[in-house]
């Protein structure tokens, strides 16, 4: 529910230490904490504490910055795609690969056979977000298209089959998490930019996944433009889309082209630079959106560009910070989230 | 033919670990590192020769990141707060805040003195422009260009200052060069910068990338040696480089540095072997994948007496010995 024009929101995961004096203890540092876990110098009870005094925090720092709507800041994934490999039948964990263009490096599972749902990856990290805070929730999933293009496979030969059965995985989540009483999720698609060629198959695969499937959802695209695909993202039944509108900025005219019956998210402030974007810049982009009609959409939420985790803690804060200043300038307004 | 070299990195001996992390806590000086750097640098090049290695590294003991070592060493660079770049790793990404300069060489007197060491080559080791900036936050540059050139003209005058120490192989590593496909060209130009007039051999290292993306351009990268990452990937990239035939010097990685595992030397006789199927042995180093400091000493120390005894063996069995 929000009652201003625009909502913040934070897409992609957190950064994981946090970096200020009130949470300086070994008991908020996850850092440390799995070092020692590995160790075996404290038990996985312990380990867990530390994980959620850090969810917690970023729960804190999100509604301290004036995000309504919060997330956990998935502090329990190191990536968007292993969490579902290791969770599910079909993957292997392989080899180390680069993260798009960050210096960041996950292990890129090989899909060895037939790809099944098996207990939801992230149903447990739902509720223990829930039981973190009152506020509403935006819990988030690997996509259907991204799940299959993250992972090198060794099983379908790149067939249909592959994105028939990655969207019935990806449905048994947003079942689970439906079931669980969460109103959105967000889908993670960062390969439907990157593989223009594939956009029919990406959007039938997610299609196959979200649609009738009782929970909103929220698809993001990250890092690349949607020009390629922007004849066919309208066809994705998602109750919103969003887009990095900094490292594609055409982005930012694209998604205004939707249907008026469609949320938008729009990543505005780059989530991969400390160079801090000027409050009065970020007014103006917001004066765009209402002067497009921002106040028909269902939602418009002001996002980071991408994951705020691949800045340090402190540029981080300041970046939503940014957003929720911004944002509140806005209030009151006259749109709930009706979709 | 089939020299054995690493990467660069080695694990931290326990001692130094802890002088380092004293250091951090601001319980120790700076200063006091140096003499426990060297103990260290000594163990890692007597190793290196008891091993049997042909090409040595100085194992970089008095560095923590590759990126940060150097931002903290120049003028115009600042270091920011920690950000994670692989499971439970992080590091101080360097900031771009004003306009780079060089004050002073930043590994020459490291490399004269390891080299004095040994009778063996120890290669020189930078981080290449591209990489640098790529690796780092700007907050001062108009464009990703103009940093990249900058750096490429800071690493020249190390580079030159590392051959007038008479170093005769140069290490530039460009692990992110496979990052933006779009970039090829700069990072290109950049190290055209850096080896311009340089008569040692210099090296590159590029790794955990798309390489498909990057060839055949990636030929045109104005170094003799290419040094790229195999084992991590079971070789699935070694088909890449068959067409066009790859027509640079090649060092193949065929250890992988995230694995606690120790190969056989069977295993890493295959790896060598089946790389001899695409590039010919005259073409051909022999490496690990990447730095070996992620691993314990114990570990590395084992990785690499499999990979020199291993491509002993492939030597001998084919009459290169």
């Amino acid at each position: 529910m929000s009652e201003r024009l625009f909502a913040p929101l934070l897409v992609g995961n957190q950064p994981k230490i946090f970096d200020d004096r009130r949470r300086a203890g070994a008991e908020f540092n996850l850092r440390l904490a799995r070092n020692r876990l590995d160790k075996g110098a404290i038990t996985p009870a312990e380990f867990e504490q530390v994980v959620e005094r850090t969810i917690k925090g970023v729960v804190d720092d999100q509604i301290a910055c004036g995000f309504g709507r919060v997330t956990d800041g998935r502090i329990r994934w190191d990536d968007p795609v292993t969490p579902f490999a290791a969770a599910h039948d079909g993957f292997a964990i392989g080899g180390l690969i680069r993260f798009f263009d960050n210096n960041v490096y996950y292990r890129r599972p090989t899909i060895s056979g037939p790809v099944r749902f098996v207990r939801s990856a992230v149903i447990d990290d739902f509720r223990l977000l829930r039981r973190l805070s009152d506020h509403p929730v935006m819990p988030s999933v690997c996509g259907p298209y991204s799940l299959a293009r993250f992972c090198i496979d060794e099983n379908y030969g790149g067939r249909k089959a592959l994105y028939d059965d990655c969207a019935r995985l990806v449905r048994g989540e947003l079942e689970a998490l439906a079931a669980a009483g969460a109103d959105w999720v967000q889908l993670d698609e960062p390969f439907l930019s990157v593989h223009p060629e594939d956009a029919g198959v990406a959007v039938d695969a997610i299609n196959a996944a979200i649609s009738g499937v009782g929970v909103k959802t929220f698809v993001f695209t990250y890092f690349g433009s949607l020009a390629p695909v922007a004849e066919r993202i309208w066809d994705i039944n998602a109750q919103a889309l969003g887009a990095d509108c900094v490292t594609a900025p055409e982005n930012f005219d694209i998604l205004q082209r939707g249907p008026r019956t469609l949320g938008r998210a729009f990543g505005l402030v780059d989530a991969r630079s400390t160079r801090m974007e000027s409050p009065d810049w970020l007014q103006q982009r917001l004066d765009t959106l209402a002067d497009a009609g921002a106040a028909h959409w269902p939602v418009c939420w002001i996002t980071p560009s991408a994951a705020l985790e691949f800045l340090p803690y402190k540029n981080a804060i300041a970046k939503m910070r940014l957003i929720g200043e911004a944002v509140a300038q806005f209030a009151p307004a006259r749109i709930e989230e009706t979709v | 033919m089939l020299e054995t070299t690493s990467v660069g990195s080695f694990p931290k001996p326990d001692y130094l670990v802890r002088a380092r992390n004293a250091v951090s806590k601001g319980e120790a000086s700076p200063e006091s590192l140096r003499p426990l750097e060297e103990q260290a640098t000594r163990e890692w090049i007597r190793i290196q020769e008891d091993l049997g290695v042909d090409i040595l590294v100085h194992g970089e003991m008095e560095r923590g990141d590759m990126t940060t070592f150097f931002a903290e060493q120049l003028d115009g660079y600042g270091v920011s707060g920690l950000v994670r770049s692989y499971g439970n790793r992080y590091y101080r990404k360097p900031i771009i805040q004003e306009r780079l300069a060089r004050p002073h060489a930043m590994t020459v007197d490291f490399y004269r003195w390891t080299q004095s060491l040994t009778a063996r080559p120890v290669k020189g080791m930078l981080t290449g422009p591209y990489t640098m900036c790529d690796w780092s936050f700007d907050e001062f540059y108009a464009s990703r260009r103009d940093a990249v050139l900058a750096l490429a003209e800071i690493v020249h005058q190390e580079v030159r200052d590392l051959e007038e120490a008479g170093a005769r192989y140069i290490q530039i590593d460009e692990p992110a060069i496979s990052t933006r496909p779009a970039e090829i060209d700069l990072a290109i130009e950049a190290m055209g910068i850096v080896t311009d007039g340089i008569r040692a051999t210099t090296i590159s290292h590029i790794c955990y990338g798309d390489f498909a993306r990057i060839y055949p351009r990636i030929l045109d990268l104005p170094v003799d040696v290419l040094d790229l990452e195999f084992a991590n990937s079971q070789f699935a990239n070694l088909e890449i480089f068959r067409r066009p035939k790859f027509t640079r010097k090649i060092s193949v990685g065929v250890i992988d540095v995230h694995s606690h595992r120790v190969e056989s030397v069977r295993e890493v006789k295959d790896a060598i072997k089946r790389a001899l199927t695409v590039f010919d042995p005259e073409q051909v180093w022999i490496d690990p994948d990447c730095g070996l400091k992620t691993r314990t000493v114990p570990e590395a120390i084992d990785k690499l007496r499999v990979m020199v005894e291993a491509t002993r063996e492939v030597k001998r069995e084919l009459g290169l010995a």
